[in-house]
């Protein structure tokens, strides 16, 4: 079982990373992954040219190291991967690679959902949004709040 | 001692700020006290928000020495 997290300065390759996980994760029968996009509007329809992602050194990396574990520990996985771009990305690039690799598609599913839910109001991160009417700091929603219920206490695999 | 802020704090505040706490040190609770005396608008807006010292969450009575490193930041937000 194999745990890869990596905080991105520099541009996100979401392609070659999955080709890494598959190169990776030679006995997998399953990899589920999700790419998240630095939206170009925000909630309101005004233009976002760019997000800038604010991180604290050491605590953002440890951060992404602990829900991959707890992905790891949770699911049936052969590897999870996290990688998280931080300072500037423009509108329409990956901000974001969450992936797991697995022997069946159910637990590769379930795990890549789970780290997506936790990165949302986990991950040490901090986001502005920069565009032609200002910038404007966010926050998680109610929905992402929400979504970690849908994550109950894991029960022992027997 | 030196606070360090992110995101949004960071914007208004700076990323460093400097508070006078005792040589031996205080806890949580009781450097909140000399913020309010020193920086009453940043004690007002990290009012509601747990410390982070050494980059652990820390309760309120623990205890912080000039030299550790001390931290705010609103709720995060990543994914």
């Amino acid at each position: 079982m194999q745990i890869f997290t990596r905080l991105e300065p520099d541009n996100l390759d979401p392609e070659l990373e999955l080709k890494l996980i598959r190169e990776r994760a030679s006995s997998a029968g399953a990899v589920a992954s999700f790419v998240g996009i630095a939206r170009g509007t925000t909630a309101d329809g005004s233009r976002v040219d760019q997000l800038f992602l604010d991180h604290y050194p050491g605590f953002t990396e440890r951060s992404l190291k602990m829900i991959a574990d707890a992905a790891a520990a949770r699911f049936e996985v052969l590897e999870v991967t996290v990688i998280h771009r931080c300072g500037i990305v423009p509108a329409g690039e990956p901000i974001v690679l969450a992936a797991a690799a697995a022997l069946h598609r159910r637990a590769a599913f379930r795990a890549a959902d789970y780290l997506m839910d936790k990165l949302k109001t986990e991950a040490a991160f901090w986001k502005r949004e920069e565009g032609p009417d200002g910038q404007r700091w966010i926050e998680p929603t109610e929905q992402d709040y929400a979504d970690q219920n849908r994550w109950s206490e894991p029960v022992a695999r027997s | 001692m030196k606070i360090i802020f992110f995101g949004s704090l960071a914007a208004r505040f700076g990323r460093e700020m400097d508070v006078d706490i005792p040589s031996a040190g205080c806890t949580i609770r009781e450097l909140r006290k000399h913020l309010e005396q020193q920086h009453p608008a940043v004690a007002d807006l990290v009012a509601g928000i747990k410390a982070c010292v050494d980059q652990e969450i820390v309760v309120e009575d623990a205890h912080i020495r000039p030299g550790q490193e001390l931290a705010f930041f609103p709720p995060l937000s990543g994914g």
